[in-house]
């Protein structure tokens, strides 16, 4: 009799538990949000990044709010890679950005990346080209709607050639289902084509984003190795291949140099939401502007 | 049993041959030592094995290097082996161990020198054979203490030798020191090769141009003198630094080794020393600027250069903190450097500013002050440029006021943070449509069209015959002619005809399609001829009549309704089921 009596209070203390696993959570995340917006709001960005980037690894899922306070924060501090790896994790649908972040986060983008490009401008680092309208035609062949554009596309021809079969059977008129099935056919090779071309670019050699604000590019995988050139923080990079600790980036224009891994922060990550390998407290590794003396 | 006893003696024998066959080896320990010369010159490096063997049971003792090979001889090569063999014989077996001791002596000292090591046996000492060397030519130094050096040999070392040397013994913490290693030759020999580089630690280091051969008369006799490194040495701290020796290999034999260096290196003098002094700016150097244009607006950028020319350890000079830009905003710099190696280290470092004034007016680039040491002259020493004036112009922003420059900084201002106290939950779900799932869709199209594609063709491939097909088509139309009957039951529009063409298509399949074209009483004959029931012909010959009267005089015979339609229908539908004529046409 006791020990079922035991048993039952366990049962129902993990119950309890259990049911309030999610609450006690969501304070946790609400407070660490909190926090992080209350040391934004005094200044400390540094603190700031803290505990937004805690409760980003309490809630576990991407969140454009963490996302866009971050990039925004790293900006902030000057931190070009980091920002801008930020702000683009914002605009990412699993997010759920809405249209005023999106538009926010874009602007800060943009505000971003003209400093970074000034800076590689004076540097010598190498840095992405802006997107062209070609990168958007890619982005929008990468899109899902392509996807499924290709996918009806398939069906509908499938279905048409079944319907044109019928007819010649029957002996009946085919110029209509042959003309359907050509169209059909053709937007299906097309669509489906470059849909699966750009998933396995995406896939074959993912996007990431340079985070610390000049990396040494070099010629293989290893410190002792000759550098090559140097990538500005935020350029956008193609990893292109890999070894423990290394990377192989790839810039826009087909120029290639190893860095370390953890100089780079891939896009489409699932472990996105993991604490990026930030800049200490005292900031990133150069600012800029040096000096601003307009007094 | 003859066999037996010669089996027996056999056996007998074999035992004993085996027996007085087997060598024994006696029991203990013995030592020896082989060379492979016995007379070599100085430099030339003598090969030796000291054997240690122990017959028995017991463990073998490592030998003892001769102790000849330390005062005239240095070790350059070392190493060991244990080989051992069992022996049968005297009703047993016995064991035999060898190690074996290989090591390479090079030769430094000329004289006979007796060759000899011993071996501990359990506090018992056993020797080994003596073997009598003879080394001629002239002592080389082993390595040992470091010397300082800036001269030419004044005497030869052999028909090849090793010479190292510096420009200077004395020299200031990061004032150049320039090492040259060569070779002397009195004959050409083609396989002299550096074996061991000199170390400089301590120092930073810059390869200089090695130059080409010379010619060089050493104690009356010429050699020719072959540059093997030249290095330009920077000492990176105070005190007594030491080049270590370097080391050639000539021919396989033959070693020759340079003496180790030493270098007094003075700490840079206190006296005179500005403050925030960077130590590694010794050398010689000039410092100037300039810039792109002298004539901007305000927000156009300007290239601001400050180039550093001189001797010395360029990479490292440290320019100091660079001057403030009162008006303008200045951005980290680009640096070059470009180095020159021929007999010092110089060049040119570069360090390019991009300047955006922000004010109008005259913009003044300050004068920079790089201080750094002389070491020719011994004291510190300063590099200035001149200052530039850049006028700066400029309209709207010439005259903004104070509003109107918070304005322009907030078109660079970021968009605020995300402020509030929770974080909005919105859980949004993966896409469905996946990669791996778009693929196999696109993958499945093609796959169904292609399945269909074969089965249509396995269809019409392994499917019903024309003749068949023909059939079925036949009794497809018929089934739509007695519904077309049917459907004009009540009405009466057409159902005669379509009766009347449903019996005579029957009647023409009864017949397999001979039928086709008769005249009515040849049909029937030749139904009869099929084995169509002569019943089922006249009650065929009667409905058709029945369909002709109703199709062409109705109205005379005034029987054309309904209900003699129907009667009509059944009884066609029944001659078409169930009768001769209906198994025959089927």
């Amino acid at each position: 009799m006791r020990i079922a009596g035991r048993l039952v209070a366990i049962l129902l203390l993990a119950i309890a538990l259990v049911g309030l696993a999610p609450a006690v959570r969501a304070d946790v995340v609400d407070d660490a949000f909190a926090e992080g917006n209350e040391r934004a709001e005094a200044g400390d960005w540094d603190g700031a990044i803290a505990a937004w980037q805690r409760a980003r690894g309490l809630l576990g899922q991407p969140s454009s709010v963490l996302s866009y306070n971050l990039g925004t924060a790293h900006a902030e501090r000057g931190d070009h890679g980091r920002a801008t790896f930020h702000l683009r994790q914002a605009l990412d649908f699993r997010g759920s950005p809405t249209a005023e972040l999106a538009e926010a986060a874009r602007y800060n983008l943009a505000i971003v990346r003209r400093r970074a490009e000034l800076q590689a401008a004076t540097t010598g680092a190498l840095v992405d080209r802006p997107q062209t309208w070609w990168d958007l035609l890619v982005e929008t062949l990468r899109a899902p709607g392509v996807g499924w554009t290709a996918l009806l596309c398939g069906v509908l021809w499938l279905v048409v050639l079944i319907e044109h079969v019928r007819r010649a059977r029957r002996g009946r008129s085919l110029g209509v289902t042959r003309a359907l099935a050509i169209a059909f056919g053709s937007l299906w090779l097309v669509a489906g084509v470059l849909h699966g071309v750009s998933l396995r670019a995406d896939r074959t050699a993912p996007r990431a984003i340079v985070l610390d604000m000049r990396v040494d590019a070099r010629e293989g995988p290893g410190t002792h190795r000759k550098v090559e050139f140097a990538i500005q923080g935020g350029a956008q990079v193609r990893i292109v291949d890999r070894t423990p600790g290394w990377v192989r980036a790839q810039l826009p224009g087909g120029v290639e140099g190893w860095v370390p891994e953890s100089a780079v922060g891939e896009l489409e990550s699932t472990a996105s939401v993991r604490p990026l390998p930030g800049p200490t407290a005292a900031g990133p590794e150069r600012d800029t502007p040096a000096s601003v003396d307009a007094s | 049993m003859a066999s037996r006893r010669r089996f027996l003696t056999i056996t007998a024998g074999a035992a004993a041959a085996l027996c007085a066959g087997v060598v024994h080896a006696a029991p203990g320990l013995r030592a020896e030592i082989v060379v492979d010369r016995d007379r070599l010159q100085v430099g030339e490096e003598i090969r030796m094995e000291l054997v240690v063997t122990r017959t028995g049971s017991g463990a073998v003792p490592d030998p003892e290097l001769p102790p000849a090979l330390a005062d005239a001889f240095e070790i350059v090569e070392q190493g060991s082996s244990t080989s051992s063999r069992m022996f049968l014989g005297g009703g047993g077996t016995s064991r035999e161990v060898t190690v074996t001791m290989q090591v390479g002596a090079v030769a430094l000292k000329p004289g006979k020198h007796v060759l000899v090591f011993t071996v501990d046996d359990g506090g018992k000492k056993v020797t080994s054979n003596e073997i009598e060397v003879v080394v001629e030519g002239e002592a080389i130094a082993k390595e040992g203490a470091a010397v300082a050096t800036t001269n030419k040999p004044t005497e030869s070392k052999g028909d090849v030798f090793l010479w190292a040397s510096t420009d200077k013994t004395k020299a200031y913490v990061g004032e150049q020191i320039t090492y040259a290693l060569d070779v002397y030759e009195r004959r050409q020999l083609m396989s002299v090769g550096l074996r061991k580089p000199p170390s400089f630690t301590d120092f930073h280091t810059y390869a200089l141009p090695e130059g080409e051969p010379t010619m060089e008369v050493v104690a009356g006799v010429v050699h020719r003198v072959r540059p093997g490194m030249r290095r330009a040495l920077f000492p990176q701290k105070a005190g007594t630094l030491t080049i270590g020796p370097a080391e050639i290999a000539i021919g396989r034999r033959r070693r020759d080794r340079s003496p180790a260096l030493a270098i007094e290196v003075m700490p840079l003098p206190a006296e005179g020393q500005p403050a925030d002094f960077s130590p590694t700016n010794v050398g010689t150097f000039e410092l100037a600027a300039e810039v792109d244009r002298t004539s901007v607006e305000v927000g156009q950028p300007f290239t601001w250069t400050v180039t550093l020319k001189g001797t010395g350890n360029l990479p490292l000079v440290d320019p100091g903190k660079w001057p403030q830009l009162r008006g303008a905003r200045r951005y980290e710099p680009k640096v070059d450097t470009e180095m020159q190696a021929i007999e010092r280290i110089g060049g040119k470092r570069t360090w390019s500013f991009l300047v955006i004034p922000e004010q109008p007016g005259t913009l003044v680039v300050p004068a920079h002050v790089l201080h750094y040491f002389d070491p020719a002259l011994g004291r510190y020493a300063t590099a200035e440029t001149k200052p530039i004036d850049i006028e700066v112009t400029g309209t709207a922003a010439v005259a903004a006021s104070d509003a109107d420059a918070d304005e322009a900084d907030d078109r660079e201002r970021f968009a605020p943070i995300v402020g509030g106290s929770t974080v909005p939950r919105e859980v949004v779900g993966e896409r469905w449509l996946t990669p791996r799932r778009w693929l196999w869709g696109m993958l499945a199209i093609p796959t169904v069209a292609a399945t269909g594609w074969a089965a249509l063709a396995a269809w019409t491939r392994l499917g019903p015959d024309q003749a068949q097909r023909q059939r079925n088509a036949e009794r497809r139309r018929q089934r739509e002619r007695i519904e077309s009957a049917r459907r004009a039951l009540g009405t009466g529009d057409g159902f005669h005809a379509q009766l009347a063409a449903l019996l005579h298509e029957h009647a023409v399949a009864a017949t397999d399609g001979e039928g086709v074209g008769l005249a009515r009483p040849d049909l029937l004959r030749r139904l009869l001829r099929r084995g169509v029931a002569a019943d089922d012909v006249r009650r065929l010959e009667r409905l058709l009549d029945t369909c002709d009267a109703a199709r062409f005089a109705a109205r005379r015979s005034g029987g054309d309704d309904e209900a003699a339609r129907q009667v009509l229908f059944d009884e066609a539908l029944a001659l078409l089921r169930d009768s001769t004529l209906a198994r025959r046409s089927s």
